[in-house]
C-alpha cells in the first residue's frame, strides 16, 4: 500500500503543489526504477519519470478512487516507458539489425573494464533485460522486480492474464538461452 | 501430468507462486524424481529469478522533483494568467477540427435554407413553361380548329375540299 489518503489526493488534483509533492515522494522510488528497467538507460527513465509525474498532475482530476493510485501509476509509467523503449527500438533497427546489434553489446561488455562488483551486477542485469522485447521485459520487471501478481500486471498492461503468463514464460526462456551461451563462452554470468 | 506441463509451469506459475498446494505439491513430486525438470527448476532459480530479486535499486535523482516541480508550476502559472479575452481566442483558435466540423454544418444549413429554394423555383419555372409551350402546342394544334376532327365534327379533308 502507499499510505496515501483520498484527501491528499483530492488537494492535490486540486492543485495544491505541497500534497502532489508528498505523492512523488511515497511513488517516485518505484516509478524511477521501473523505467529505468524498461528502457535501460538512467537519462531515459528520468525523462519517462518527468512525463510521468506531469501526467499524473493533469490527470489526477480524472483518477477514479476504485482502481488503486499505485496500479494507475504503474500503468502510466509501464505505457510512457514501452513506448520510450519501442521507438529506441526501433530507431536501432533502422541502422543495424537486431542480432548485429544484441552481438556488439555482448561482445562491448565482455570488453570493459569493471572496477567493482556492483557495476558489474548492474551490467549483467541491463545485459539480460535488454536480451528481452519490451513487453516480455516489462513483464518480467514488474513480476521479478516489483514482484506484482500475475493479475496485477494483467490489470497494469490492460491484457489477458495468459499474455502475461506467455510473456514470461518466452522472457524466462531467452534467458536461460543468454546463460547457456555465456556458460558455452566461458563467461561467468 | 507430464514433463512439458511441469516445465511449463516450473517458468511460470510454480516460480511465481501462483499455483495451488495440490499443484505444488505436484510439481515437487515430479520433480524429486525427473533430472530433467530438476535441472530447469535450478536454471531458472539461478537465471531469471535471483538476478532479479537481487537487483539494486536506483536512487531517484534529487533534481528530479525540481524538474516536475518547475514543469507544473510553469503550467498552473500559464492558465492562471492568461487573461479573459486571451483564453476565448485560445478557445477558439485551439479545437481546430471542432471549428471546421461547425463551418462544414453552417454551410450546409446556408444550402438547405437559400440554395434549395433556388432550385425547386428553377423547376417550377421549367415546369410552367413546358405548360406553356404544351398550351400554345394546343392553340396551334387544336384551338383554330385544325387539330381535333371529332371536337368539330369536321374532317380535315371537308376543310380543305
Amino acid at each position: 500500500m502507499l499510505d496515501i489518503t483520498r484527501a491528499t489526493i483530492e488537494q492535490a488534483a486540486g492543485g495544491d503543489i505541497g500534497a502532489f509533492e508528498e505523492i512523488y515522494k511515497k511513488t517516485s522510488g518505484f516509478v524511477y526504477n521501473v523505467a529505468w528497467r524498461v528502457t535501460g538507460k538512467r537519462e531515459d527513465a528520468e525523462e519517462v519519470a518527468q512525463n510521468v509525474f506531469v501526467t499524473v498532475y493533469k490527470k489526477l482530476g480524472d483518477f477514479r478512487f476504485e482502481a488503486s493510485l499505485k496500479t494507475w501509476l504503474y500503468r502510466i509509467t509501464v505505457n510512457l516507458s514501452l513506448n520510450y523503449a519501442k521507438k529506441a527500438a526501433r530507431e536501432r533497427n533502422a541502422t543495424v539489425s537486431y542480432d548485429d546489434a544484441r552481438t556488439h553489446a555482448a561482445e562491448d561488455i565482455e570488453r570493459a573494464v569493471v572496477p567493482a562488483q556492483e557495476p558489474a551486477d548492474f551490467q549483467l542485469l541491463e545485459e539480460m533485460l535488454q536480451s528481452l522485447n519490451p513487453d516480455q521485459r516489462a513483464c518480467i520487471v514488474l513480476r521479478g522486480i516489483e514482484g506484482l501478481s500475475y493479475r496485477e500486471i494483467a490489470r497494469t498492461l490492460n491484457v489477458n492474464i495468459n499474455t502475461v503468463r506467455t510473456r514470461i514464460k518466452r522472457g524466462r526462456q531467452v534467458l536461460l538461452a543468454l546463460k547457456n551461451k555465456k556458460a558455452i563462452q566461458g563467461v561467468s554470468p | 501430468m507430464n514433463c512439458k506441463e511441469i516445465q511449463d509451469l516450473i517458468l511460470t506459475d510454480y516460480a511465481d507462486n501462483e499455483v495451488t498446494g495440490a499443484v505444488r505439491r505436484q510439481v515437487q513430486e515430479h520433480i524429486a524424481v525427473c533430472p530433467a525438470c530438476r535441472t530447469l527448476e535450478a536454471s531458472v532459480c539461478d537465471a531469471a529469478l535471483r538476478p532479479l530479486q537481487e537487483a539494486p535499486k536506483a536512487e531517484v535523482p534529487p533534481h528530479l522533483w525540481w524538474q516536475i516541480k518547475s514543469a507544473v508550476q510553469t503550467r498552473q502559472e500559464r492558465r492562471a494568467g492568461v487573461p479573459v479575452l486571451e483564453r476565448i481566442r485560445h478557445l477558439l483558435a485551439m479545437p481546430r477540427p471542432a471549428f471546421a466540423f461547425s463551418t462544414v454544418v453552417v454551410l450546409l444549413a446556408f444550402g438547405l435554407l437559400f440554395v434549395r429554394p433556388y432550385f425547386s423555383g428553377g423547376t417550377e419555372r421549367r415546369q410552367l413553361a413546358e405548360l406553356a409551350i404544351e398550351d400554345q402546342i394546343d392553340y396551334f394544334a387544336y384551338g383554330n380548329g385544325w387539330g381535333d376532327n371529332d371536337a368539330l365534327d369536321v374532317g380535315i379533308e371537308e376543310i380543305f375540299s
